[in-house]
């Protein structure tokens, strides 16, 4: 059997032959196996020279100061730094959050957690097409509200909300507003300042560099505080203590500024792929697009396959790797929140599936999933016949 | 590895067994209505699993029996074995049918013991058809 086409970029893209040769030569130059704190001898200013280098890179990927971004484990631990460590910080300002229904997991279980500890969350519902709308942000807010939680792109269907306007209100009424774009960062123009954000988060295993690392970007003017989760040596100024992974972080740097460099011709390419795959499944009967039609980023394509039962669907392709929905919910049988917060029913959300394309997706496999795709849903939808 | 985790990913690993059927299943379809074709259904497409069995029978024996089912791989690799073991038994040995020689067979795991269940409905439901009457349309029909 050929190798299954990968199509579940949106979990996790695999790490781009030129991010692993510069991570390979951190770990093969004895040199840079320094602490990179120790900066009384060579190796550990060689080991901070480098990591300072890619600091510049994603700094310059989300328009902020290299001093700014805030080495961590990954997006999840950035959000949990983030919520945990503001919302904690500012507690004697108020005692309100604001998100949404359709975050992360990564985002909502810290709000949870929050919630436990006597902290009130407003969770908005978005609108059919995933949308969260500036005008129920403004509703939401209290004399308490201190911070505000979106994502930039939903992980599951694909859609942008208008972080820059949601910013703009954020400003005006001195809340602070936390962005999770791990989907976004890297893939679509990010600018701190001009978008008002305060703290933002984002990974590098979402854009081609390895897993294990990630950022998070803290506003320094006026300076946001935070209460750290991590402490011990004191490093990253004190907010996340521990010694820092030399090679991941080149391997986040290299592929942040590729992902940058390729970002328009990557988005171009992708895009028609995206578009050429939707065009022949929706010539499926009694297919739907999940999400809103045109606010959305070019790699992600959530599809519901009605009277399909997805994990079924899912399984039949066995020329396809790709997922029901997020990664992080696999062994859940439960359907998707973020299709039931669009208002889908269990049925209509566990016949979905997300296909998501990346740097090394082909014209050909395309064809391929659109063949495959056709051929088992009517295999399927045959198979059911008319049970109730 | 922790059970957990071994529970979670056995929920997507799939046996040979089950492969084989829910790829290449060779008892679904639906039969037409007959004096001699007996069907019942179980589940709901609501609830994840759903399915029409068909057995036709030749005196007191199972000569043919067809599927149709909305469900998981494992649910529909149940129901293809399920049609599998029924022909050729009599409708006394159909009672006596239960889903854990099933799961065992098909290594189904434990979280999915909902929908087998779902098939011993579907089995004892038919096996009651068979002491009715046949329907006075069927009847007239054939």
């Amino acid at each position: 059997m050929t190798s299954p086409i990968y199509l579940d970029y949106a979990a996790s893209t695999p790490v781009d032959p030129r991010v692993a040769v510069r991570m390979q030569e951190c770990l093969s130059s004895f040199e840079l196996q320094g602490n990179p704190s120790s900066l009384s001898h060579r190796f550990g200013r060689a080991a901070r020279e480098v990591i300072e280098n890619a600091r510049v890179q994603v700094a310059n990927a989300v328009g902020a100061k290299p001093m700014e971004i805030i080495w961590t484990s990954g997006a999840t631990e950035s959000n949990n730094l983030a919520l945990s460590g503001a919302v904690r910080y500012y507690a004697d300002r108020g005692n309100h959050v604001i998100s949404s229904k359709t975050e992360h997991k990564a985002v909502l279980e810290p709000l949870k957690k929050l919630e436990k500890q006597g902290f009130k969350v407003t969770y908005l519902k978005p609108d059919q097409n995933g949308i969260v709308h500036v005008d129920q942000v403004r509703e939401a807010m209290t004399p308490e509200t201190t911070l505000v939680s979106l994502m930039h792109v939903n992980n599951e269907i694909g859609v942008i909300q208008d972080i820059g306007a949601i910013g703009a209100l954020c400003r005006k009424h001195n809340v602070l507003l936390h962005v999770d774009a791990a989907q976004s960062a890297g893939r679509l123009p990010i600018d701190v300042h001009a978008m008002n954000i305060d703290l933002l988060s984002c990974t590098a295993h979402k854009i081609y560099g390895p897993k294990g690392i990630g950022a998070l970007y803290v506003r320094r003017n006026p300076v946001v505080g935070l209460e750290p989760l991590i402490i011990g040596g004191g490093q990253e100024l004190g907010l996340r203590a521990g010694t820092l992974p030399t090679h991941q972080i080149v391997g986040f740097g290299v592929a942040m500024e590729l992902a940058l460099d390729d970002r328009d011709n990557d988005g171009a390419r992708i895009s028609h792929l995206r578009d050429k795959l939707w065009s022949g499944l929706k010539s499926i009967p009694q297919v739907e697009l999940n999400g809103h039609q045109s606010l959305r980023v070019p790699n992600i394509l959530n599809v519901a396959f009605y009277g399909v039962e997805g994990e079924s669907l899912l399984f039949a392709l066995q020329e396809l790797i790709l997922s029901a929905g997020a990664a992080c919910s696999t062994g859940s049988d439960e359907a998707s929140y973020v299709l039931r917060a669009l208002g889908r029913s269990d049925q209509q959300a566990q016949s979905s599936l997300r296909f998501s394309l990346g740097r090394f997706t082909t014209e050909q496999d395309i064809d391929v999933a659109i063949h495959a795709v056709s051929r088992e849903v009517s295999r399927l939808r045959l198979l059911a016949a008319d049970v109730p | 590895m922790s059970v957990m985790i071994n529970e979670i990913i056995s929920q997507f690993d799939y046996s040979s067994a089950v492969m084989t059927r829910f790829l290449n299943p060779h008892h679904a379809g639906e039969m037409g209505s007959s004096t001699n074709v007996r069907t019942a259904h179980a589940g709901s497409r609501e609830r994840g699993a759903s399915i029409r069995l068909y057995l036709q029978l030749k005196d007191i024996r199972v000569v043919q029996a067809r599927f149709v089912a909305y469900g998981c791989p494992h649910f529909l690799a149940a129901a293809e074995m399920l049609c599998e073991w029924c022909e050729g038994r009599s409708i006394s040995e159909l009672s006596q049918w239960n889903w854990q020689s099933l799961q065992s067979a098909l290594e189904i795991p434990s979280t999915k013991r909902g929908k087998l269940l779902l098939l011993e409905d579907v089995i004892r439901k038919v096996v009651r058809t068979t002491m009715e009457p046949v329907p006075a349309a069927v009847a007239t029909k054939s």
